[in-house]
């Protein structure tokens, strides 16, 4: 019984944050709607690559539909060149883009935040050193530098979950010095706070004194940076897809593939052009927006301006 | 009765006869000379639009008196793998060896006069054609003063030096074509003698050939530039290879052929976008480009509408499969799987329908059978049921196998889309492919050399010398060279061996039929649909094109304007 009655006033509690979350998420939507609207979109993509199968009426490689049939209502999106019903390989073909686009932000988080915190945290040498290395990957044009990594590490042919996963790293490395950069900056701005000292003179490790009091304060600004870096990568893994380096087949679309599949017929077949473009357009659009929204919200700084 | 016999007579008097026969005569002879006369002027093409037949009746055209000077540009899709012709079997390869480095024979064609596939041997470094005491000895002697491109003098133990490399050295590929030299001796310095281990039929088309030939010396074949350098006899020395972007000749003035050459320079860009090189030749940025594509091809003609052009048979691409282990040992498998494919629907998608069923391992030769003639075409007919049939009876109702192959660089989109719709097609009758595609220099050195595990992809070569099948299915005394499907049949390997021996051509021509008629029953290679290769060029430009291989085309070619 007293259980009971002390449990009530919590479920209560719950309620009434869950409700004030809500309400807070209610009225970010309404200071920052393109955002919301952005935010919409990226949930809408992942739900589409989560349940792609299901969702794509035909399977990807599946050949038998009419050959470069314009859109209509048998087939929305158009069919290619090569008798596939566009829909369903866009459809599908946000799984690689998606994924890969998720795959190398996350890869390229963990290394450029670790990097950061290191950085930032130990200065003096440490500081010097990586602040080098990654001036270094920072010299190579990003794309010139995912193409080198693949050429030589990528041996697999086709579609594969090292060729998915090397296809990542090399995106994720190109992400990792901005990363890098921006949590080194916000690892130094707090780095001697008097509650860093005080951790430190308690006799706090410093790998516990990073990952107890420096991370979990310079997690906004990561959050804000992977957001934004999301879209990029989906932007690199279309082209390095089109440049035939990604990791795309018949049966495991990609969106960049899709153009490069097709660009023998775009003066005959505009959808076959603008389809995949406009999939590839639309969520990096979305990932930026949503991402820049986050900033602001995120931001104390930009909070309180705006 | 009568009067009807008078009019009878009178519309077919003798005097009508011979009047009519000169008119008709006259107007047949304005037509030819209609014909002959662009040709004349153009000095190339063949415009009579037989491209998806055997090109040996393709006419031959007249030539003016060939003029020195000017320059020569066209583009190659990629870079040659290396330019040590000891180490490679790329056409690309071949392509520029062909320009720097000089054979004992070469093709006769090139020249606007001699039609593009005919495969006839001329005199290069030989003086004349080989004297041949028995049937197994060949003498050749060398033109006098023949020198490298370095300065120094050739000898026939250059010569003896590069087959004797392209025989023994560990690193060549081209042991199994050469494979019927026997012994080779140097009496004096211009001559080279040796025999051949059994009576050879095709010796002196192989060594006029292309693959393991050119005669390149010691001092670049042994040195670390050999695979970026080319320093040979030819008609063109090789000053530039930046790679992945050009290569640059210059007219070699101690060429012992004169008048041959007759362009100061040449240039050719690798271009590996198939857009591009189609842009740069309609900006008139090179002097040569040719075309696979049908809607590149009508693109171009209309956007060079002052170029000349000359269309030719090409041949596709065709599927190797490891016939020497399950399931692929299974012809009922290799049959369901020539069945299964709609090479109708490829070709709808691919060639805008144009080309027909392939198996023409003698593309030009006056014999040479197109499909539908062949006994065994139903293998070709797009027949699903009876593919499953053959499946089943094979007890592999399903298969899940790899497919290999080259990506678009080279062969171009069409190539790559041609593997895509097979695989999609080859799955509606229960074979799984895992496409694994590669940049053309990985594929040319591993999946073109036999490594590979289920089937690969890749387009197919005009066959100059007939004993080329033997290279594609032999497995005596090693694996051919491009024997990529393992294939290992005794009966075959005797017909082979028959033709191979045959110096009476009616005779060789028989077993050759028989040898086509077993590797279409066994499928050993399956066999997509011809295309056709179009060749645009400026039209001050004095050249005729070849079928592929015989590269003298750039040595014979010259500038009306120069």
């Amino acid at each position: 019984m007293t259980t009971q009655a002390a449990s009530q006033p919590m479920i209560l509690g719950e309620l009434r944050l869950r409700r004030s979350r809500l309400k807070s998420l209610w009225r970010i939507a309404q200071q920052k709607p393109v955002g919301a609207v952005a935010a919409l979109v990226c949930i809408a993509l992942i739900l589409v690559a989560v349940f792609a199968d299901v969702l794509a009426p035909y399977d990807a490689a599946r050949q038998g539909v009419p050959r470069l049939q314009a859109p209509s209502a048998s087939y929305p999106l158009g069919t290619d060149n090569l008798f596939r019903d566009i829909f369903s390989r866009i459809l599908i073909g946000s799984r690689i883009s998606l994924g890969v686009g998720f795959g190398s932000v996350l890869l390229g988080t963990i290394f450029g935040t670790t990097l950061g915190l290191v950085s930032g945290y130990f200065g003096g040498w440490v500081d010097m050193v990586v602040s080098r290395v990654i001036d270094v990957v920072l010299g190579f044009p990003p794309l010139v530098f995912a193409i080198f990594f693949l050429s030589i590490f990528n041996t697999d042919r086709g579609f594969s979950l090292k060729a998915f996963t090397l296809v990542s790293l090399a995106i994720g490395i190109i992400i990792t010095p901005t990363t890098a950069r921006i949590v080194r900056a916000s690892v130094l701005s707090i780095r001697n706070l008097q509650y860093i000292e005080a951790a430190i003179s308690i006799g706090g490790s410093s790998p516990r004194i990073m990952a107890r009091h420096v991370l979990p304060n310079v997690v906004a600004p990561i959050i804000i940076i992977a957001s934004i870096q999301i879209g990029n990568a989906i932007l690199a893994e279309a082209a390095l897809s089109f440049l035939s380096l990604g990791i795309a087949d018949a049966s495991h679309p990609s969106w960049g593939a899709m153009l490069q599949d097709t660009r023998g017929v775009w003066e005959q077949a505009w959808w076959t052009a603008i389809v995949p473009g406009a999939a590839i357009s639309i969520a990096v659009l979305s990932f930026n927006l949503f991402g820049d929204a986050l900033r602001d919200v995120l931001d104390p700084r930009l909070r309180s301006t705006s | 009765m009568e009067e009807k016999n008078y009019w009878l007579r009178r519309r077919f008097s003798r005097r009508t006869t011979i009047r009519g026969a000169a008119i008709a005569g006259v107007g047949a002879g304005a037509i030819a000379l209609v014909g002959c006369g662009d040709d004349d002027d153009t000095g190339g093409g063949d415009n009579t639009k037989t491209a998806l037949l055997p090109t040996a009746g393709a006419t031959s055209v007249p030539s003016k008196t060939p003029k020195a000077g000017g320059s020569f540009t066209f583009q190659i899709p990629q870079p040659p793998p290396t330019l040590d012709p000891y180490t490679q079997t790329s056409y690309l390869n071949g392509y520029m060896n062909g320009l720097s480095y000089s054979k004992l024979f070469r093709f006769k064609n090139g020249t606007p006069d001699t039609v593009p596939a005919d495969f006839t041997q001329e005199i290069d470094l030989a003086k004349a054609m080989p004297e041949q005491p028995d049937q197994l000895t060949y003498i050749v002697t060398l033109k006098p003063g023949i020198k490298f491109h370095n300065g120094r003098a050739m000898t026939s133990e250059d010569i003896r030096y590069a087959y004797d490399r392209y025989l023994n050295y560990e690193k060549s590929v081209h042991k199994s074509g050469l494979s019927f030299m026997d012994k080779m001796e140097t009496p004096d310095a211009q001559t080279f003698k040796f025999t051949t281990k059994y009576p050879y039929a095709d010796t002196v088309n192989y060594l006029g050939g292309n693959l393991g030939v050119y005669i390149s010396p010691k001092e670049i074949a042994e040195s670390a530039d050999a695979a970026t350098k080319m320093l040979g006899s030819g008609p063109f020395i090789h000053t530039e290879f930046q790679t992945g972007v050009s290569l640059s000749f210059k007219k070699n003035p101690d060429y012992y052929d004169k008048p041959y050459p007759y362009f100061d320079d040449v240039k050719v860009f690798v271009v590996p976008d198939q857009a591009k090189r189609v842009a740069d030749f309609a900006a008139k940025s090179v002097n040569l480009t040719w075309i696979m594509l049908p809607d590149e091809r009508d693109q171009t003609k209309k956007n060079r509408p002052d170029a000349k052009t000359d269309e030719q048979q090409g041949i596709g691409g065709y599927i190797y499969l490891r016939t020497d282990r399950p399931p692929f040992n299974d012809k009922r498998v290799r049959q369901a799987i020539s069945m299964g494919l709609n090479r109708k629907a490829i070709r709808e998608a691919i060639t805008k329908g144009e080309g027909v069923p392939d198996q023409l391992y003698f593309v030009g030769y006056p014999f040479a059978r197109q499909v539908k003639d062949l006994p065994q075409a139903k293998y070709w007919d797009y027949n699903p049921t009876e593919a499953k049939a053959l499946l089943s009876a094979a007890g592999q109702t399903s298969i899940s196998t790899t497919w290999d192959h080259a990506d678009a660089a080279v062969y171009t989109q069409a190539y790559v889309d041609t593997a895509t719709l097979a695989q999609g097609q080859l799955k509606d009758i229960g074979i799984t492919i895992k496409d694994q595609s590669a940049p053309y220099a990985t594929y040319i050195s591993t999946t073109y050399q036999g490594q590979y595990e289920g089937m690969g992809h890749s387009p197919r070569a005009v066959a100059y010398w007939l004993d080329y099948i033997t290279e594609r299915f032999t497995m005596k005394p090693k694996r051919g060279r491009i024997n990529l499907s393992y294939v290992n049949d005794p009966k075959l390997e005797d017909l082979m061996d028959k033709q191979r021996q045959q110096f009476k051509m009616e005779e060789r021509i028989q077993t050759v039929k028989q040898i086509e008629e077993l590797v279409a029953e066994e499928q050993y290679e399956i066999y997509f649909s011809t295309d056709t290769r179009s060749y645009f060029w400026d039209s001050d430009i004095i050249y005729r094109p070849t079928s592929w291989f015989p590269y003298t085309h750039v040595m014979k070619a010259w500038r009306d304007s120069a």
